[in-house]
């Protein structure tokens, strides 16, 4: 019976079989060899959602000893035909969507953030809630006849961070060939992909005094949630997802592109790919959003652009009474401890600390004094339902409409085609985060009325 | 010492010789045939799903809001789906007597849809669940097989099966996460310190994975992967659970699994995306050989995702950046 349990294990486990071999050998130094690997597994782990805050499993991503088209180390067996940088895939993104993008999601699931094109015919929305939103959109090109008859078009391409990501029918940006509002920072559209801005190695960390680097004590786990460790002694966390830090440049990108920013201080809950139909996902924004941001698109920056909107600037004593006091058009009945609104976020102040950002993450609680708005007030990172990535609609006065009852309703793009800017009304709701139209008011104005409350008293 | 040294040079030589060569064993092998094609060439999908009618020799290619039907000559014969009126199309299962059907969701009725068609894939009616447990009621399935009077509905992210009879009358139901009997260690050091990791580990790990590519063999058994932990996993009829694979590059290792089927031989045949290969394992799982590859030779493979295995030996292998759906004969021992 023993020696059955001993067998089973075995078959289960094989670290189990190496054990109890080490065991036969009657040796101490074979125990101590086993029980040092034993305890540097239980510390370093085996990593759940694969990256835990660093590099994740090399061939994960790569495969070792293949060189590009597999010529210098050809074999019988066909996986040795590889990519550039030892990567099984056309390009950079295609590795990351391997894993972030799975086709037959019904719905908004973990880390995934792209939708298959097969789960989103013609009609339909993309299907993740990320607050960074679903690369998807950028497939989706919607076209419609305005009210003057004119034909209007809202190309996918303006949906988002163009990546190229050839294995998953994404293209460069055909328009634009550097990122705008650069300056004379230019960086490449054909360029651009996830490793753009994630740092595939998560080799930035932060230590216990929050300092930001490549170097320093070993990262241990992820630094992007509420729940995640905080550093200390010698140990690091990563950086909010995996993002580049000053100096980051992809291996890839030829040319001078270094970032001269940090990546910002945030926390997200657990659950942040989710629908926001009944409460909204509060991801709390820290210091160094907007600067991050300009690492690449430094003219839209207050500090060095012009004509721009305020970016990483204090909001005013006016905008924080408005933003808290605004609950939807004609409706300015909101208290600060409710105000919170995950299609217009801020930044708390400039703050580094950690206990206070994770601390607000599902807070409904809406700016005080000193907080900021920054560039993920207005926009998503990846994509959005809307031109420009932004968060909620602009090019459209009413973001709903009424029923015959005279509720509010999403435009139908059958009668009211303007409104509707050829999205149905499922895609004008999951752009929403799957908000009901019950959270606006009829003939809810755009909520750049957040900050700015030009509708206090209705349409 | 000596002992020591040599017990340790042994294994060390067995673990090279593994990743190196890989393991050789048994007599199997996938010979491309063809792609699935329409009279104007191979028919462009991307991560399509598809299923095989057995009875009537036909292969069912779901993808957005059509389903395509192609004869065992690889000739597309016939479609529908796109006035079905049900949503997204997810998946499609055959009866012996031909009737299909149709997995979807609808974003309007705010719930997933099982319709039942006629051959001519014409709605008859739709099927809704009866008699699910309260564990099991929350499924948002995105996969649906059916085998010998069950259907067999997956959440890839819920990682749950239910299984029903052909009137959508609860018979069975498995939770698949704690099959996997994920470590610990597997999870994180989300709240590292003391009991708090513990405690967040159970609460939230299961977000964190998700399955791929279930399949039901001829025994019954159901196999599903694991593309985060590159793992298969088989669940045997008395609920044991086994599981085989190994991260790595070289033959026969898994970087990103994301198929599994098994043949009449009792081998494992497991599709892996980022490797771009279909590999074979005997039933020991034993890893004996692998094909495809990445390339646009015919039949090289770019991002294979679903595989399905039809009676008459013919693999399926859904991919990437419309290449459709190729096919290969499978030769086993």
């Amino acid at each position: 019976m023993a020696m059955g349990v001993l067998g089973s294990l075995k078959r289960r486990l094989p670290i189990f079989s190496f054990m109890t071999s080490m065991v036969n050998t009657s040796s101490r130094a074979s125990l101590f060899i086993f029980f040092s690997m034993a305890g540097f597994i239980v510390l370093a782990g085996t990593g759940h959602a694969f990256h835990e805050g660093g590099a994740g499993a090399c061939e994960g991503c790569h495969s070792m000893h293949n060189s590009l088209d597999g010529r210098a180390a050809a074999r019988a067996l066909p996986q040795y035909q590889a990519g550039a940088y030892l990567l099984k895939a056309s390009d950079q993104s295609s590795v990351c969507l391997n894993c972030h993008q799975h086709a037959g999601d019904t719905a908004p699931s973990g880390f995934h953030i792209s939708t298959s094109e097969s789960d989103m015919p013609t009609g339909s929305p993309p299907i993740q809630l990320s607050p960074g939103g679903d690369f998807g959109w950028l497939k989706k090109t919607y076209s419609w006849t305005d009210a003057n008859g004119a034909l209007q078009t809202s190309p996918g391409y303006t949906h988002g961070h163009n990546i190229t990501a050839y294995d998953y029918g994404y293209a460069a940006d055909g328009r634009l060939t550097t990122a705008p509002g650069g300056g004379s920072f230019q960086y490449p559209s054909n360029q651009l992909s996830c490793i753009s801005c994630h740092d595939p190695h998560g080799r930035y960390r932060r230590s216990g005094t929050g300092t930001i680097s490549t170097t320093g004590g070993p990262i241990i786990g992820s630094g992007s949630y509420n729940t995640s460790m905080e550093p200390f002694g010698t140990i690091s966390a990563g950086t909010y997802r995996l993002l580049g830090g000053a100096g980051y440049q992809p291996k890839s990108l030829a040319g001078s592109y270094a970032f001269l920013y940090n990546p910002f201080f945030a926390a997200a809950p657990e659950d942040y790919n989710r629908s926001e139909n009944t409460t909204d996902v509060r991801v709390a924004y820290g210091q160094n959003v907007s600067q991050w941001c300009a690492n690449c698109h430094a003219m839209m920056h207050s500090s060095v652009g012009t004509l721009i909107h305020p970016a990483d600037q204090a909001m005013s004593s006016l905008i924080i009474s408005n933003y808290n006091s605004y609950v939807k058009t004609g409706d300015l009945t909101g208290t600060q401890a409710t105000s919170y609104l995950s299609l217009v976020p801020f930044q708390m102040g400039d703050t580094t600390d950690m206990t206070t950002l994770k601390g607000a993450v599902g807070s409904a609680a809406g700016p005080v004094s000193g907080d900021r708005v920054m560039c993920l007030s207005c926009h998503r990172a990846h994509a959005s339902g809307w031109e420009s990535m932004m968060r909620f609609p602009l090019d459209t006065t009413f973001t709903t409409v009424a029923d015959s009852s005279g509720y509010p309703v999403y435009p139908d793009p059958g009668t009211n085609p303007t409104q509707a800017m050829g999205r149905t009304t499922q895609e004008f709701q999951k752009a929403l985060y799957d908000r009901p139209p019950t959270k606006f008011a009829a003939f809810q104005r755009t909520l750049c009325n957040k900050c700015h409350v030009q509708d206090g008293s209705g349409p | 010492m000596s002992i020591m040294r040599a017990s340790m040079l042994t294994l060390l030589t067995v673990i090279a010789l593994t990743v190196l060569t890989g393991t050789a064993r048994g007599e199997a092998k996938g010979t491309y045939l063809y792609t699935l094609s329409d009279f104007t060439g191979s028919v462009p999908t991307s991560s399509a799903r598809v299923s095989v009618d057995d009875f009537h020799k036909e292969v069912y290619v779901t993808s957005g809001d059509l389903i395509r039907v192609f004869n065992d000559k690889g000739m597309e014969i016939y479609s529908f789906g796109e006035n079905l009126n049900v949503g997204v199309l997810y998946d499609a299962a055959v009866d012996e007597k031909g009737n299909i059907y149709v997995l979807s969701h609808s974003y309007e009725r705010k719930q997933f849809i099982i319709t039942l068609c006629n051959f001519r894939g014409e709605p008859i009616r739709e099927i809704s669940l009866t008699n699910i447990p309260p564990q099991f009621q929350g499924i948002s399935p995105s996969r649906m097989v059916y085998r010998k009077g069950t259907l067999y509905l997956v959440s890839d992210s819920g990682m749950v099966v239910v299984m029903t009879d052909a009137n959508g009358v609860f018979k069975d139901g498995i939770d698949l996460f704690p099959l996997m009997d994920v470590k610990s260690d597997d999870r994180g050091k989300r709240g590292r310190k003391g009991e708090d990791r513990d405690k967040e580990k159970k609460e939230l790990k299961r977000d964190d994975y998700g399955i791929s590519g279930f399949s039901v063999d001829h025994e019954g058994n159901l196999l599903f992967v694991s593309p985060i932990t590159a793992k298969a996993f088989i669940v045997f009829a008395d609920r044991t659970v086994d599981s085989f694979g190994k991260r790595g590059s070289a033959p026969g290792r898994f970087a990103i699994p994301r198929g599994i089927v098994r043949d009449k031989s009792g081998n494992y045949i497991v599709s892996d995306i980022l490797r771009c290969v279909v590999m074979i394992f005997d039933k020991k799982f034993d890893f004996i050989t692998e094909f495809g590859g990445r390339g646009y030779g015919p039949s090289n493979l770019i991002g294979p995702t679903e595989i399905v295995l039809s009676e008459d030996s013919k693999l399926y292998v859904t991919q990437l950046t419309e290449r459709g759906v190729s096919v290969y004969n499978i030769v086993g021992d």
